[in-house]
């Protein structure tokens, strides 16, 4: 296994401190990377999420550019106005950045994606997935994994549901890149916002964003449980160009998904047949990658 | 394709009051419009496609998959500082409900056409006001058109009271009975509209320069200021709107006011009107006058800000106001009539008219002159107003009260 | 409005913005209150360094060959180590044994890595900073890596140095004793030279005799032993008995000496090996006969391997009883099994005689190799030797004022070239704090006092998620088939290259090297850079979730309970 390489990073953040983020949050240090890579002519535009609270209540604001509070449902419909009048003003260098949570994006927001992404809005989106919606308190999303706790599908009655492919999803409307991110591979990342920065079109990347709070973990782990999700296989890291080439950025270590799971309180109730099961399915989702990533390398 | 500088082409002079409607904002410069589709607004957006791609500046329209969408599009832009501009009608306007919030809490100048239309179920795509009406509390000021000029010159003005109070307007006409109706239109100059309407400059939007975050968690120890001040916006959009009136018949020589007054003065019954029913009560009243039947009209044209204190003036002493209401608050009255009580209400007992509620003409049932001298025929027999809202207009007689396999009706 | 601490205060109503958008950042919020828990930087002690001979900060040294920065390499190691050539091929390196490393792909060659070091140094002749020579000369006596060490060092600290040396050539066993399989001439002349180099006067074949050390102001006595010890037994002065210190020596004049075919070498240590391994490269048939267990010989365990792969026979747990003239020429050499008694005062067992009877082997030539004695008689004035070594305090010092001693006499030497060199490096010191009238700054670099926890870091300290688990760049070896008749080294320089790839696989165990996975992580950007490198973390905000601490790749931070 390649370990992943630390980034280089402006020690002085264009993100403030004194932000609102619960300790161990994995969507912080994505932020302050993506801005840094964007750069201060960049808007952020925001819908009901983490980031709402995050940023800071009025009259003060974390971002250190400016940021676009959206309905929640609405942040790609947002951004694309705010592109509209940046393009009508000639400011066409200024970089749109959507900060979405997978409530706002898997579930709510979803509409408003499908339709920004059809019209290839010059758009950078970013849904930093946490798997639930955390803000209101852990309730179950459609980025919820199957047989995750959270406080609507409580003991006993935990999701039954299989979490939403959004890579399929965006690669269907065939948008220049998507790809994936994991705060266990920073290296990865910034080269990923770097790359999405670079081109034109609606780009966008979904960042898998543990959250200690939500997920019952330790603080301590937020990266671990990030490294354990691409390692066990049930995160691949993977880009798609033009909804087409799709590429395998890292082949997993295939560590025991058990590792992963122990750590987390949400699968406190995991008997062994649930992680195999996961783990079943991690492996068939892994399959259907590999798959198409054969597919573009041709006969 | 052959670009149009406003001016330099014969411009058309005869208009329906969606094509009107986009005149409005093409002459207004407007430079981000996003809008969906849906019957009766179509050619709103159609017309304005067309004028827009033609445009000399820098402008965008953005097809968009749904109305909430195409206002979110409306407000992302105006917070990036440039002019835009919607138009919707009735399922539609429900759908941008939320965003109709945003952007009056974002106090943002958005202008909206509302072609009124009825709410489903079932499916009516005819007049009435129950689409507008249901946001009268979102923020939005609010003007009803009684002609296809009417819609042409509020588009402009909407923009000039929007963005000097920043607050959202939405410009309302009647479905067919307006949208769809050519009229004879006098076009105003380009050159007198940019002198009426300059550039939009923005109180405050998206920039680089001076990142801020704009809708913020606002606290208890703020958020009832900020709504204070949106309340406040609106009445002075209110006070100011006579002397934009002004400025704007200056300009072309066609007056408007929020509340408009034929007849008042020796009335033994006002009729109050809305929207393009306005046009044939003015026809009414004024062939009733022609039998010395004293009766007299009086137009609201502005329903936010509402014009209290104007109605209050004009309905001094007058016995009887029949309110005409194409719309119901269901449970209570006409949305008019109980607005206009709650108005005159602290008004002099010996000064203040009794007030006769009457809804009809909803899901676009005709309202003609017949209904109209209906209404001024029941409001002069009646003594004082009965305790519930008279509903006019009825095809079926009443019949007993009977079981239904349904439920109770 | 106004902003106190950076907070936004309204004072009218009218002071609210229109579209309530924000007017500051959130930097007054001091975040840092929500924490139990803090963590804090704090190097632990890398297990190399712990265990270096010489002292030397290895973890430092490899992370200067790892950015390329050889001259720097050089020069952080010098002031502990002037001579990694030397060690960069003798040392028995302790330090890889607890290497943190072995557990995932394999553990450092420190050595390799550090003799790349010294060859760098000596190809480039980087000097160390020189002041000028202020302070008050110095006699050093014997110019072994001890008696080297102590007059780099004291020339270092601005002493003008005279080294004495019997022989006609400097560098002791350097010079006289190492086979140049192990180190080749050349390596021990540049040395030399890069001594005399730095002001150093060496004066070759010239024993200091009893009386001259009353002309000498403060001196270092680094004396060899010079003595071999004998057998002991009938037939010691027989022709074909050879003695293995005179026989190394002859060897590294450029002789050939021709012993015989078969060869008895008796004794344990390096030097026994050495004889040994050389006899074989004469095309001899050396064995080695040692009356301990293999366990119990005091030769380095990496030359007991390199001997048995070059097919050098052993017979342990025997000794010599006896040696006679052959017919035909030879010796016989009788030879009586032992077996191990109680452990004598070095904690080695005893050896005594065994129930078997004796052996007589034929052989052309015997090689003693038993080890040396100190020749007291060579001794100054007011110097002491109980047991055979020189009598020093805890301050290097002799009962003879102004003289202090190291090297093979003093107490502890003879084990390592790394450890005389340190001893000479630490004697100096004593020296020169002496004459000074005060002790060196902590800060000195002499001193090596890196600022750092003595607890040793861990593999279980250490996230080996950020490490690959390539194996080493091990050197490449000379075959064992192709060493008998070559004196070429048995193993070869990593080269450069090879060395930077090697000392980038090293963990830096325990210390930070900058390599900002704390500052990327935070959550809270709460950990800052400090100017002259490192992190301090911003405690005003730092909310303590403890992922810096378990990310850092190296166990160099650490949580403790708030201060606060």
């Amino acid at each position: 296994m390649t370990p992943a390489a630390i980034p280089k990073i402006d020690g002085d953040p264009i993100v403030h401190r004194g932000h609102l983020a619960c300790p161990g949050c994995a969507a912080t240090p994505a932020y302050r990377m993506a801005l840094q890579v964007l750069g201060r002519r960049t808007i952020v535009a925001a819908p009901a999420c983490c980031f709402a609270v995050i940023d800071g209540a009025f009259p003060h604001s974390a971002s250190g550019v400016p940021f676009l509070h959206t309905a929640f449902e609405a942040s790609p419909a947002y951004a694309s106005g705010v592109r509209a009048a940046l393009d009508v003003k000639g400011e066409t260098d200024t970089n749109v950045l959507v900060w979405a949570g997978d409530g706002g994006t898997f579930d709510i927001g979803l509409q408003a994606l499908s339709a920004a992404a059809e019209r290839n809005e010059n758009l950078l989106y970013v849904c930093y997935d946490n798997e639930a919606y955390m803000n209101t308190g852990i309730q179950r999303s459609s980025a919820t994994p199957r047989g995750a706790w959270t406080t609507t599908t409580p003991a006993g009655h935990t999701k039954v549901e299989v979490k939403k492919d959004l890579g399929e999803i965006m690669a269907a409307h065939r948008i220049p890149y998507f790809a994936t991110a994991s705060i266990s591979h920073p290296d990865d990342m910034m080269a990923k916002f770097e790359k999405a920065r670079k081109l034109r079109g609606f780009r966008m990347i979904h960042y898998f964003s543990p959250c200690p709070t939500g997920w019952k973990a330790d603080s301590r782990h937020m990266v671990e449980l990030g490294r354990r999700a691409v390692e066990s296989g049930l995160f691949p890291l993977y880009e798609i160009f033009d909804g087409e080439r799709l590429v395998i950025n890292h082949r997993p270590a295939w560590t025991p998904l058990r590792e992963y799971v122990s750590l987390q309180g949400r699968f406190k109730h995991f008997r062994d047949e649930d992680v195999a099961a996961m783990e079943a399915e991690a492996r068939a989702a892994w399959e259907r990658l590999e798959h198409r990533a054969r597919l573009n390398a041709g006969p | 394709m052959k670009t149009i500088e406003p001016g330099t082409e014969a411009p058309p002079t005869i208009l329906t009051g969606n094509q009107a409607a986009a005149w409005g904002a093409f002459l207004s410069r407007v430079q981000v419009v996003s809008a969906y589709p849906i019957t009766p607004q179509t050619t709103v957006i159609e017309t304005l496609a067309d004028l827009t791609a033609r445009a000399d500046w820098p402008n965008r329209f953005v097809n968009v998959e749904s109305e909430h969408s195409a206002m979110a599009v409306c407000i992302g832009a105006s917070y990036g500082g440039v002019r835009t501009f919607t138009a919707t009608s009735s399922q539609g306007l429900a759908l941008m409900h939320e965003l109709l919030h945003w952007a009056a809490g974002g106090r943002l100048p958005v202008v909206l056409v509302d072609v009124n239309r009825a709410m489903a179920p079932g499916w009516s795509i005819w007049t009435d006001q129950q689409d507008s009406l249901s946001q009268r509390d979102t923020g939005w000021a609010q003007f009803y058109c009684s002609s296809v000029q009417d819609i042409l010159d509020h588009v402009i003005l909407a923009f000039r009271m929007a963005e000097e109070a920043s607050v959202p307007v939405m410009v309302v006409e009647d479905a067919f009975v307006l949208s769809h109706t050519a009229e004879a239109v006098s076009l105003p100059a380009p050159a007198e509209v940019d002198r009426f309407l300059p550039p939009r400059r923005p109180a405050f939007s998206l920039d680089v320069e001076k990142p801020r975050a704009f809708g913020g968690l606002l606290g208890p120890d703020w958020y009832q200021e900020v709504r204070k001040d949106l309340h406040e916006s609106l009445l002075r959009l209110g006070d100011a709107a006579p002397r934009i009136y002004g400025e704007w018949e200056r300009l072309t020589g066609r007056s408007y006011a929020p509340v408009e007054a034929w007849g008042v003065e020796d009335a033994d019954v006002v009729l109050l009107t809305s929207g393009a029913v306005s046009s044939t009560a003015r026809e009414v009243v004024a062939t009733l006058r022609a039998r010395r039947k004293r009766v007299g009209l009086v137009q609201v044209r502005m329903f936010r800000p509402f014009p209290g204190e104007r109605l209050r003036e004009v309905l001094r002493g007058v016995p009887k106001v029949a309110v005409l209401d194409r719309n119901c608050s269901f449970g209570h009255h006409g949305i008019f009539h109980q607005e206009l009580k709650s108005a005159l209400y602290s008004m002099e007992a010996a000064e203040r008219p009794r007030i006769y509620g009457y809804v009809l003409g909803l899901g676009g049932r005709d309202v003609g002159p017949r209904a109209l001298q209906e209404v001024v025929r029941l409001t002069e027999v009646r003594e004082a107003p009965e305790p519930e809202t008279t509903w006019i207009g009825a095809v079926l007689p009443e019949g007993p009260e009977q079981e239904h396999e349904e439920g109770v009706r | 409005m106004k902003i106190a601490r950076g907070r936004v205060q309204f004072e009218t109503r009218q002071d609210l913005p229109l579209s309530a958008n924000s007017l500051g950042a959130t930097d007054w919020n001091r975040t840092g209150s929500w924490k139990y828990l803090e963590p804090f930087h704090r190097d632990l002690t890398p297990p190399c360094s712990d265990r270096c001979l010489a002292d030397v900060d290895v973890v430092a040294m490899m992370r200067r060959v790892e950015a390329g920065r050889w001259e720097e390499a050089v020069r952080g190691v010098l002031p502990a180590n002037p001579f990694p050539a030397v060690t960069g091929r003798l040392c028995p390196h302790p330090c890889t044994a607890p290497c943190n490393r072995k557990a995932h792909g394999g553990g450092i060659d420190v050595r390799a890595v550090e003799r790349e070091v010294g060859d760098w140094k000596l190809r480039h002749r980087v000097r160390p900073v020189l002041p000028p020579e202020i302070l008050p000369s110095v006699h050093v006596v014997g110019s072994g890596p001890a008696g080297l060490a102590a007059a780099v060092t004291l020339r270092t600290l601005g002493h003008p140095v005279v080294v004495h040396e019997a022989a006609e050539e400097a560098g002791g066993m350097l010079r006289w004793s190492a086979p140049a399989f192990r180190l080749p001439i050349d390596v021990v002349h540049a040395e030399i030279e890069w001594v005399k180099d730095l002001g150093v006067r060496i004066q070759t074949s010239t024993p200091v005799l009893r009386d001259d050390y009353e002309g000498f102001g403060p001196a270092v006595l680094a004396l060899g032993l010079g003595r071999s010890r004998g057998l002991g037994i009938p037939g010691e002065d027989l022709p074909g008995v050879h003695d293995a210190c005179r026989f190394l020596a002859d060897l590294r004049r450029g002789e050939r000496p021709d012993l015989g075919q078969r060869v008895a070498v008796i004794g344990g240590g390096n030097t026994a090996l050495d004889a040994a391994r050389s006899l074989l490269r004469l095309g001899a048939e050396p064995v080695v006969i040692y009356r301990r267990s293999e366990r119990e010989m005091p030769a380095f365990r990496e030359a007991v391997a390199e001997a048995r792969e070059e097919g050098i026979p052993f017979r342990f747990h025997e000794v010599p009883v006896a040696l006679e003239p052959a017919k035909g020429g030879g010796l016989l050499l009788t030879i009586r099994g032992t077996v191990p008694g109680e452990p004598d005062e070095s904690g080695r067992p005893r050896v005594l005689p065994g129930p078997g009877g004796v052996t007589v082997i034929e052989v052309d030539a015997v090689v003693k190799a038993l080890g040396e004695e100190l020749s007291e008689e060579l001794l100054p004035r007011g110097v002491e030797a109980k047991g055979g070594v020189l009598v020093v305090d805890d301050r290097w010092r002799t009962g003879r004022p102004g003289l202090f001693a190291c090297g093979e006499a003093a107490p502890g030497g003879g084990r390592s070239v790394a450890e005389s060199i340190r001893d000479g490096r630490l004697c100096a010191i004593a020296l020169h704090e002496e004459v000074a009238g005060a002790p060196l700054p902590a800060d000195h670099p002499l001193r090596r006092l890196p600022d750092r926890d003595p607890r040793i870091a861990k593999f279980k300290d250490l996230n080996m998620a950020w490490f690959a688990g390539d194996p080493p760049e091990a050197p490449r070896r000379l075959a064992p088939a192709l060493r008998a008749g070559s004196f070429d080294p048995v193993e070869e320089g990593l080269g450069t290259d090879r060395a930077r790839t090697e000392a980038a696989r090293c963990f830096k165990c325990g210390t930070c090297t900058g390599c900002d996975t704390c500052l990327v992580y935070c959550p809270d950007f709460a950990i800052e850079r400090r100017p002259g490198g490192g992190y301090a973390v911003n405690l005003e905000y730092c909310k303590g979730c403890g992922v810096c601490v378990e990310e850092c790749p190296r166990a160099a931070v650490h949580m403790r309970r708030a201060s606060s």
